[in-house]
């Protein structure tokens, strides 16, 4: 495929790229690895994910090492469709068998679901899509006997399904000695998943490219905060003013890398159709859009383009500085005065005064000698 | 405005104190009103983590989350002072909630007489009412090491008892009247209460050796005695996770089981679990296997929110070079419960130095409801991130107040 050359279609296409990804569709990215930190928590892009996913009936297996259900029921209005895999309790051993477990059931599920749907619900069938996420994988791949590989042919593999795992940067990685055979769980990982979202809050990124723009060193927003004792998270942690900024890279079949930054601001209500008795709400719209395209970011970015914009609009007053058409042909037609004395007629020529006595004008002769 | 504001605090000001002398101070109001977004709990089920840093202590915090969830009417008082609402009613908090209180660094003993001082709380009577349930991590599991020795070394001149008060490590308290006079602060101590807590010392004493010369029948005799004499007072006895596990357990059925008519969710205060990290079994205590046991306890039925406190101090949250285990485990530890809880409160000293009328910096951060939270719209509706200054008087209360705003007094 190749790579679109006016900026508009390339918008397009990447755009196209992330929204593939954020709805997990099948074959898009069979393993899509979210980074976050405590500046930008991965919840509300997974929350994203998971609306998106369930907007298209497909099953989600949730493998939380970090919280409890947050369902009362199962099968509650909205949460249909997701299981919850307790990995945090019970032996981690076992978490292999439980999720395949898991996987089996819920394939069976879809299944029978689809070939007569009457039987097991009113609402529309579940797609035969399966999505696994893991919300914090690096508890996953050190703490339980489940290697990556193991784990990786599981889900996408004999199932068919994706993978989405969460991995925390600011957690340290707990082999304190690191061997000599295999590489660090993160660089695993990188290596492994087709899809890597890096995620940061909005508010930082504006503030990075502010001071970007005036050559002023980076604010830096990780743990330890030195000189600060005591702080865990920034203020400004978890955009408050809404919207996550996502740096994707996709991996492509080929091996070649794609790399794009995207804001993704959290859904209003006309994003989504209206909440349904029988089906979750769809996305109606994608509203996922490229940094470059936010307008407060572009204007702290790019302000030469920035600048431009506005001579387009001409200055500032409360004055009208403009002419209207009448006005500019009529100054167009005035005749300046001594505009014939500008003819030069040769050399030396140039520059006579031209006088016409009016009735008050004494001539006086002396005085034109002097 | 400024005036107007020191004006309204000068009028205030004598009715509190008179009413404080008389001692019919509610708890409720022992929380001041810019405290209120951060001691009332997040309507949906949550974890929350409170930092602190050896200069300053988060007991005072501690002190008005019981307050805030052992009132009665904490979550109605606390809406109408909030005022913005922001999805934060909730009708199951108008009964208040059950505590569990499980305390690692201090002694039943210790948060009787702060509840008492600070929050006007009776925590003997609401333990005997079944509202509360402390389990003491500290007496069973550490201070018996002391008596042990001193049962060791009987022959010798050891002082007894003194080495195991001053290994009591007084924590993040710089030298203030609320922590001098913690004792003789109001007067006589009930005496039953003194002899509880003789008879749980003794209890431990005796419980607790687990040399060839304690044998399991004199133990759960004592433990009976002990139930029976002390409803919801629990002591841990063994640095075992499962024995930690099911203790916790039977103190959260413990406060479930006496409210059965009136059925209020539980609140569950961990007050330093990163001590075990530290002090017990490396292998069976790793920021994993304790992170699952917050979790685990969060998914008890009658939980509704867990409340944990880390010590948050930099040598803890960075490493030196190599790693040391203990710094590799205790950030992993702080880090993941943040990015499990909902909100952080965390607790500092004053960035630019010691003041006379500042004890130190609180800042809230809230991340927002759960993955739970699909309702479009709402789920970005949270608590603003915010930093106010407190400052503790002498006499247990807390004055919280905005940067700038304070230094009257």
């Amino acid at each position: 495929m190749t790579v679109p050359n006016t900026s508009g279609a390339h918008q397009r296409h990447a755009i196209q790229l992330i929204s593939r990804v954020l709805s997990v569709r099948a074959g898009a990215s069979p393993f899509t690895l979210i980074l976050d930190s405590l500046t930008q928590r991965a919840t509300s892009v997974l929350r994203e994910i998971l609306r998106r996913v369930m907007g298209r009936r497909a099953r989600v297996i949730m493998v939380s090492f970090e919280s409890k259900s947050p369902f009362v029921s199962t099968l509650g209005q909205g949460e249909d469709g997701i299981r919850w895999v307790d990995a945090w309790a019970g032996k981690p051993e076992n978490l292999f068998n439980i999720l395949e477990t898991a996987l089996r059931e819920e394939k069976t599920a879809s299944t029978s679901s689809r070939t007569n749907p009457s039987t097991t619900s009113p609402s529309t069938p579940y797609s035969p899509e399966i999505v696994v996420v893991v919300d914090n994988i690096h508890d996953l791949l050190t703490h339980t006997s489940i290697p990556l590989p193991q784990l990786f042919t599981l889900v996408a593999g004999q199932y068919a399904a994706s993978l989405i795992g969460i991995y925390h940067t600011d957690l340290i990685d707990t082999a304190t000695v690191p061997s000599a055979y295999a590489p660090a769980p993160l660089l695993l990982l990188n290596f492994t998943a087709t899809t890597i979202l890096t995620l940061r809050s909005y508010t930082h990124v504006l503030a990075t490219a502010r001071a970007q723009s005036q050559s002023l060193p980076e604010p830096v927003y990780s743990l330890p905060y030195d000189g600060t004792e005591g702080i865990l998270e920034d203020l400004s942690a978890n955009s408050p003013e809404g919207g996550v900024v996502l740096d994707a890279e996709f991996r492509r079949k080929s091996g070649r890398a794609e790399r794009y930054t995207y804001f993704l601001r959290p859904p209003g209500p006309s994003d989504y159709a209206p909440l349904t008795d029988t089906a979750p709400p769809a996305l109606r719209k994608e509203f996922i859009v490229l940094l470059e395209q936010v307008p407060s970011y572009a204007i702290i970015s790019n302000p030469a383009s920035a600048a431009v914009d506005k001579n387009k609009d001409g200055m500032e007053t409360s004055f009208n500085l403009g002419l209207t058409d009448k006005q500019r042909e009529k100054r167009e037609n005035v005749v300046l005065p001594y505009f014939d004395a500008q003819k030069g007629e040769g050399a030396g020529e140039g520059g006579r005064i031209l006088y016409d006595m009016g009735e008050e004008d004494d001539f006086d002769e002396e005085e034109d000698e002097i | 405005m400024f005036l107007a504001f020191s004006a309204a605090q000068s009028r205030v000001k004598p009715s509190l104190n008179t009413r404080r002398k008389q001692g019919i101070m509610p708890p409720s109001t022992r929380i001041p009103p810019l405290l209120q977004p951060c001691v009332h709990l997040p309507r949906d089920d949550s974890i929350l983590l409170l930092t602190s840093t050896l200069g300053a202590s988060v007991n005072w915090l501690i002190i008005r989350f019981l307050c805030n969830a052992l009132s009665n009417n904490s979550g109605v008082a606390a809406n109408s002072r909030v005022g913005n609402g922001a999805g934060n009613e909730d009708p199951n908090h108008e009964e208040g909630l059950n505590v569990v209180l499980v305390t690692w660094m201090r002694d039943y003993e210790f948060w009787r007489q702060e509840g008492r001082k600070g929050g006007g709380l009776d925590l003997e009577k609401l333990r005997r009412e079944g509202r509360l349930a402390v389990v003491d991590g500290l007496s069973g599991l550490f201070l018996e090491q002391e008596d042990e020795a001193r049962h060791d070394a009987i022959a010798g001149d050891t002082p007894g008892k003194t080495p195991a008060v001053q290994s009591l490590p007084y924590r993040g308290a710089p030298p203030s009247p609320a922590r001098t006079g913690l004792v003789p602060a109001r007067g006589p101590v009930p005496s039953t209460s003194v002899t509880a807590a003789t008879a749980t010392a003794t209890d431990v004493a005796t419980g607790i050796r687990r040399g060839a010369n304690a044998t399991p029948s004199i133990t759960a005799t004592s433990n009976a005695a002990n139930a029976s004499r002390n409803p919801g007072l629990f002591t841990l006895r063994s640095p075992d996770l499962a024995h930690i596990k099911s203790t916790i357990h039977s103190a959260i059925a413990h406060v479930a089981s006496t409210n059965s008519n009136n059925p209020r969710k539980t609140l569950v205060i961990l007050d330093n679990p990163d001590i075990l990290l530290a002090t017990s079994d490396a292998q069976q205590f790793t920021a994993f296997t304790l992170t699952s046991l917050f979790v685990d306890l969060h998914a008890q039925p009658s939980v509704s929110h867990v409340a944990v406190h880390l010590q948050a101090d930099t040598p803890l949250l960075s490493q030196g070079n190599p790693a040391q285990p203990i710094e590799v485990g205790h950030r992993n530890l702080v880090v993941k419960t943040a990015h499990m809880s909902r909100r952080v409160l965390s607790v500092r000293v004053l960035d630019t130095g010691v003041a006379r009328d500042v004890s130190g910096v609180l800042r809230m951060t809230d991340s927002g409801s759960g993955l739970g939270d699909f309702r479009i719209g709402g789920a970005e509706s949270r608590a603003k991130g915010q930093e106010v200054l407190y400052k503790i008087g002498g006499d247990g209360s807390v004055k919280v107040f905005e940067r700038g705003a304070g230094g009257e007094g």
